[in-house]
This record gives C-alpha cells, sequence and structure tokens, in this order.
C-alpha cells in the first residue's frame, strides 16, 4: 500500500500532507505516530464519564492531530463533536460519537495495516 | 561571512499537549532552530525558569490539561523576565474568538492547524528576527523596568566615556533601601512605578551628559561630570522630595557619591566603593549622603576591622565592664551603677563605644555583647554579696537590638538567677528608640523584666525623638535625663521643662538620674530641683571593678 492508497482508504488528503511536509518520507514518519494518539481514548472515556471540559480538550486535540496529518474526513468529524462540546451540548455530542467512532476504527486499522507493511 | 551572532541556532520552546503535534512542530524547527518542548503550561513555565535567557520564541497550544495556554500567558504576563519573549499560539482555524482572545493576552501571532512548515518558519523567523532588532538588544543593555543602562552595558559605556573624554568624572549611586520589604509590601506595579519615577527624577537632576546604570535591584549608579559636594547634597534633597509624590512615598534613598574618578581604575571596582559609602549611610543618624574620600576610606577598613574582629575579642576577654557610680543626693553616697562597656583591642587599642555599638547594631552582635555585660555584673555583684562588701544595684544597658531576640526577658532572668542576684539589685536601662522600633514587642518585654522584679531605667530621655506619652505606657521606675539637660541648664526655657519634667516624675513615682553632671552647680541645680541621683564626672568617672569597689569603700 503506497501512502496515497493509505490515505484514500480513510478519507485523508494526502496531497496536502505532501505539500506541507515535502516529502512522502516525513508524511511516513508522521502518520504512524497516530497509532500512539491518546486523544481519542481520552474522549471516548471523558464521554462516558459526561465530563464535558476534559471531552472538549480530547477532541479538540483529536481535531487538531487529525487535521496536522491530513486525514480530513477524522478531522472534519473531531471539528464537529468538538464545537458541540465547546457548546456543552453533551447529549448530542454522545449522538455524534459513532461517525467519530467509525472514522477512527478505520483510520486506525488502516495505519496499522501499513505501518505494518513498511515494516 | 555570517555574523557569529547571528549564526547561533536560537532556541524555540514548544508548548503542547499531543505528542503528534509536537514532534510535527520541532521536525518542522528543528533543522533552523534548537527546540524544547514542554507537555503542559506548567512544564513550559518550569523550562522557562531555568531556560529564559536561551528562548528566543514560544510556540503555544491553548487547549491543554494541567495549566492551559490562556493561564501560560498570563503566568508569562506578570513575570517582567520573561514577558518581552513573543509567542505564536498554534490554533484550529475555526475558532476566531481564541485567537483574538490569545492576543489581547499578549501573544504575539498565531498559526492555524495543520501546520504548513513554510508558514510556521517564516512566522517564527521574523518575530524572533523583529524582537532582536529591538527588545532582545534592549533587555541585555537596558533594564527592561527603568531602560537605564543594564550593569554590564552600564561598565562598557562609562569606561568608553572615561576614557575618551577630558572632562572629570565622578560616580554617584542612589540606594533603595529595604526593596526586598518593599516588594513584599506593595504590589509590582508600585515598586516599578516607584523605580521608574525615580529615574526619571535623577534623569531631571543630573541632564543628559552623565550616564545612568542600574547595577542591582536596588542600586542605581551615575557617571557625571564633576561636581562639589554641596550639589550632591542639594540632588540627594531633591531625590528624596521627589520619593515622596511617587507610588510609595516612603521609600528611603540614600546617596553616595566618589568625586573625580581615575580612567585608570575599572568602574566595577568606583561602584563598590560608591556601594560601600552608601552602606555606611545607614550608621550615621539623620544623614542621607556619604562621600568616599580619604577619611571615610579609613573609617571603612577601620569598620571592617573591628566588624571582623568582634567574636573573638569576645572569647579573649577583651571587652572590661566599668561601674560608674549613680551618686544619691539624699545618702551622700553612691546609691547604684551603670555598667559600660569598654574594649582595648590588641592592635586598635581603646576603641570608643560611640563607634563600635552603633556597629554592633546593625550586625546584631551587640545582643551578644549586651548579654555579656550583665553576666559579668551578676558575676560581680555575686561576688561582692560573697564578700561581705558594700553592694548597689547595677544597671545594664538593652540596645533596641535586643528587643527582636525571641526570649529576651527570659535569659536575663535565666542570668540573675544563674549567680542568685536578688532581682531589685539588678536594673535594666532600655532606650526609647526600641520603642519606636517594634512597639509591643517593647512593651510586652519591659513588662515582663518589671514583673520579674528588675528596676526600669528609662536612658537618654529628652535626646532624639523623646516623647512624654513613654511614660504613662512603660512601667519605669527610673528616668535618666540625657545629658543634654546638664548642659543646657542656664537657659530658662529648658529649665522650666527641666522642672516640669521633674514634677511629672515625682507625681508618677519616678525617681531621676541626671546624666552627664560635670560641675557643682549643675549638680546643686539638679538637688534643688528634686534630683534623686546624679551621674557624671563630677562625682565619679566610670571605674574599673577593682577602683568601684574602692570607691564604694569610702
Amino acid at each position: 500500500m503506497t501512502t496515497k492508497e493509505c490515505y484514500d482508504k480513510i478519507g485523508g488528503d494526502y496531497d496536502n500532507a505532501l505539500s506541507r511536509f515535502k516529502s512522502d518520507a516525513l508524511v511516513k514518519r508522521f502518520l504512524p505516530m497516530f497509532l500512539n494518539d491518546p486523544s481519542f481514548g481520552e474522549l471516548t472515556e471523558a464521554l462516558e464519564k459526561c465530563d464535558v471540559q476534559t471531552a472538549f480538550r480530547a477532541a479538540h486535540t483529536l481535531k487538531g492531530v487529525s487535521a496536522n496529518l491530513s486525514l480530513s474526513r477524522l478531522s472534519a468529524l473531531s471539528s464537529e463533536i468538538t464545537e458541540l462540546l465547546r457548546a456543552e451540548k453533551l447529549t448530542e455530542a454522545k449522538e455524534f460519537y459513532p461517525a467519530v467512532k467509525e472514522s477512527y476504527d478505520i483510520t486506525l486499522e488502516t495505519i496499522t495495516q501499513f505501518k505494518n507493511e513498511m515494516e | 561571512m555570517k555574523d557569529m551572532s547571528l549564526s547561533k541556532k536560537r532556541t524555540v520552546l514548544v508548548v503542547e499537549d499531543d505528542l503528534i503535534n509536537r514532534e510535527i512542530l520541532s521536525s518542522i524547527l528543528s533543522d533552523a532552530y534548537d527546540v524544547l518542548q514542554a507537555e503542559n503550561g506548567k512544564v513550559g513555565i518550569e523550562i522557562l525558569e531555568s531556560w529564559k535567557k536561551e528562548i528566543s520564541l514560544i510556540l503555544l497550544d491553548i487547549q491543554m490539561p494541567v495549566m492551559n495556554g490562556y493561564e501560560f500567558l498570563k503566568t508569562i504576563g506578570q513575570t517582567p523576565s520573561l514577558r518581552t519573549i513573543p509567542i505564536i499560539i498554534t490554533t484550529s482555524s475555526n475558532a476566531t474568538d481564541d485567537e483574538i482572545k490569545c492576543l489581547e493576552n499578549g501573544a504575539s501571532d498565531f498559526v492555524t492547524k495543520p501546520y504548513n512548515p513554510d508558514v510556521i518558519l517564516r512566522r517564527v523567523g521574523s518575530m524572533i528576527r523583529l524582537r532582536e532588532a529591538s527588545s532582545v538588544i534592549d533587555r541585555v543593555e537596558r533594564d527592561t523596568v527603568t531602560s537605564v543602562y543594564s550593569r554590564d552595558f552600564f561598565f562598557i559605556f562609562a569606561e568608553k566615556l572615561l576614557k575618551n573624554s577630558e572632562t572629570e568624572y565622578d560616580i554617584f549611586c542612589c540606594k533603595i533601601m529595604y526593596l526586598k520589604m518593599l516588594q513584599s509590601r506593595h504590589s509590582q506595579a508600585k515598586v516599578e512605578k516607584l523605580l521608574i519615577g525615580i529615574v526619571k527624577a535623577m534623569e531631571e537632576n543630573f541632564g543628559s551628559d552623565s550616564v545612568f546604570g542600574r547595577l542591582s535591584d536596588s542600586t542605581f549608579f551615575v557617571l557625571t561630570p564633576h561636581k562639589a559636594r554641596e550639589n550632591y547634597e542639594n540632588i540627594s534633597e531633591n531625590l528624596r522630595n521627589a520619593v515622596k509624590t511617587l507610588s510609595i512615598p516612603d521609600a528611603v534613598l540614600h546617596f553616595s557619591a566618589y568625586p573625580s574618578v581615575d580612567g585608570k581604575v575599572p568602574v566595577i571596582s568606583l561602584c563598590n566603593k560608591a556601594t560601600a559609602a552608601v552602606e555606611d549611610v545607614k550608621y550615621q543618624f539623620g544623614k542621607q549622603f556619604a562621600e568616599y574620600n580619604s577619611e571615610f576610606k579609613d573609617k571603612y577598613f577601620r569598620h571592617q576591622a573591628i566588624l571582623g574582629y568582634m567574636e573573638s575579642a569576645l572569647k579573649e576577654n577583651q571587652f572590661e565592664v566599668y561601674y560608674q557610680p549613680k551618686y544619691a543626693l539624699g545618702k551622700e553616697k553612691a546609691g547604684g551603677a551603670e555598667a559600660l562597656i569598654r574594649w582595648t583591642h590588641p592592635k586598635l587599642g581603646f576603641i570608643s563605644p560611640g563607634e563600635f555599638i552603633p556597629l554592633f547594631e546593625n550586625s546584631g552582635f551587640i545582643t551578644e555583647l549586651d548579654f555579656y555585660v550583665a553576666e559579668k555584673t551578676c558575676r560581680d555583684l555575686r561576688e561582692w554579696l560573697d564578700s561581705g562588701k558594700p553592694t548597689v544595684p547595677v544597671s545594664c544597658n538593652l540596645s533596641r537590638v535586643d528587643f527582636s531576640h525571641p526570649k529576651l526577658a527570659e535569659t536575663i532572668v535565666g542570668i540573675a538567677d544563674k549567680y542568685s542576684i536578688p532581682h531589685e539589685l539588678l536594673h535594666i536601662e532600655v532606650t526609647e528608640s526600641a520603642y519606636t522600633n517594634n512597639m509591643q514587642v517593647f512593651l510586652n518585654t519591659v513588662q515582663k523584666l518589671h514583673n520579674a522584679g528588675f528596676c526600669i531605667e528609662l536612658d537618654d530621655f529628652g535626646a532624639g525623638y523623646s516623647s512624654l506619652t513613654v511614660l504613662g505606657e512603660l512601667d519605669i521606675d527610673i528616668l535618666k535625663l540625657d545629658m543634654y539637660f546638664a548642659r543646657n541648664m542656664n537657659s530658662p526655657k529648658q529649665r522650666l521643662i527641666l522642672e516640669h519634667i521633674f514634677s511629672i516624675a515625682k507625681n508618677l513615682n519616678i525617681e531621676i538620674v541626671a546624666e552627664g553632671v560635670e560641675t557643682k552647680e549643675q549638680s546643686d541645680d539638679f538637688r534643688d530641683m528634686g534630683c534623686t541621683y546624679i551621674q557624671g564626672y563630677y562625682y565619679s568617672k566610670p571605674l574599673t571593678k577593682a577602683q568601684f569597689e574602692e570607691y564604694l569603700n569610702k
């Protein structure tokens, strides 16, 4: 799987990543870091505990990280949940959460596969 | 060729909680900069504390646990040494309110996520250049609060001026006393306003042909064309008056001047001498200005020697206790005595108490010495009691400084009891200056001593800022009239005041000792007014223990 194929599969914008990081090698270096990012886990946990502040911060971080890695779909979804949480609309955020989770799971799975293939 | 100062890699601090964002930023920056990373604001502040001189710029995320970006900005804004470091906010693009809030809170610029390396490098680069073109160099060269030269730059510019000029220059020093205390009592803004006001007043007084520097938190120096001593005294007075209109009007300033500096001597050593002179001002009652001249130099070295010798002098019993009789007028014999300290140093010879006591008071050593005198007195009293020799009550002095000792009364009781001295044989002399220092502690301690059975004598009454209220508040048994009264008895006004003091004392059941009586006329006058005791050369000078024993036997 090429980096571009990986991005396509998860709804990312490879061209955008390449234009910012200047080389495929750098994109390859940063992308697998996403596997260790704790923000989605924190978001999940905070939502379960109905802790809006922590959930907001975690969603905000997830949004920033995915945007930085040009993971456009996940970035857009986490941006939406961030705004819901910023407005402290906890119920609506919880309703929206599965969409974020679906995108996150695909992203995680694909990048894991991509990383394994690289090694 | 590249300028060395520009070729050095600048250091950038990245404050961001997310590892990936941090790594991406660091990797973007690492070619051009040394990057320090902090995972939250608190860690960021810690790193800043130890690296603030090295850090050229901060990239700051807003949403962070522990200490968020706003709190971080606030802390930086309140810390003068940090607030000149530019801060770029890293933010998500669609939260404009956040960005405005950050810019209002002292951030310089922002970059949006996703990071665009070109944009980031350009913003970081131009921000650092901007700062170095203005504030960075300024920060090193100029004091951040008052904008006068910082220490090193003052030396550089002063030396340059001295080398290239035919003019004769002086160094003037202005020290803000107890600045640490002012800083703890007043807000930083108020203290800064005071400093700025002082500098402004100095600039007005000295004019543009002078160089100004802040060499420590509390000292300002001026290199200025030579002036007469009177000019400096006038300027000192002007500056003190100026302070009265500033944010902390009761701030105390001391001044010194080192006249006619030699251009071959490093400015730092001239400043050190001016500092020594300014430090000396506090020993001199009512003075605010000191000049570093040969007379001062001799005195300064002598004082340093005295302070250096004092502890060994105590161990080696160089301090001797003398007794000056208090002549009881009705009984026509000694009714008491005052224990006085005398010091003869093997090298320096006789040193006057007037010289060493203020020094010891300032260093705190006086308390040890006062305890020593009390102990020696009690030991002598014991000896006289045991041998059946005539014995009179002896008074020992307690310095105002002694009242900072947490167990002063207990220590005195302990010393008296160690030698089983009946407390009525030991009198305690205190001065009004102790009363003004820390009134409540003083009153409590004197009360304790009085309750323990010691007679309390109020020393130097009538000297300095005497107040009659002290007679009402203190349980005083004996009032010691300052020698000023003995010397001014011929003035009808003084006489009238004296008569009233005697009348008040009588009503309050307080006995009076007249000090400094040197003639029969003075003694007779005091006798006519109803004085109980006379202390002075007319009856006896201070005597050694052996001489005093002989005196009592007469």
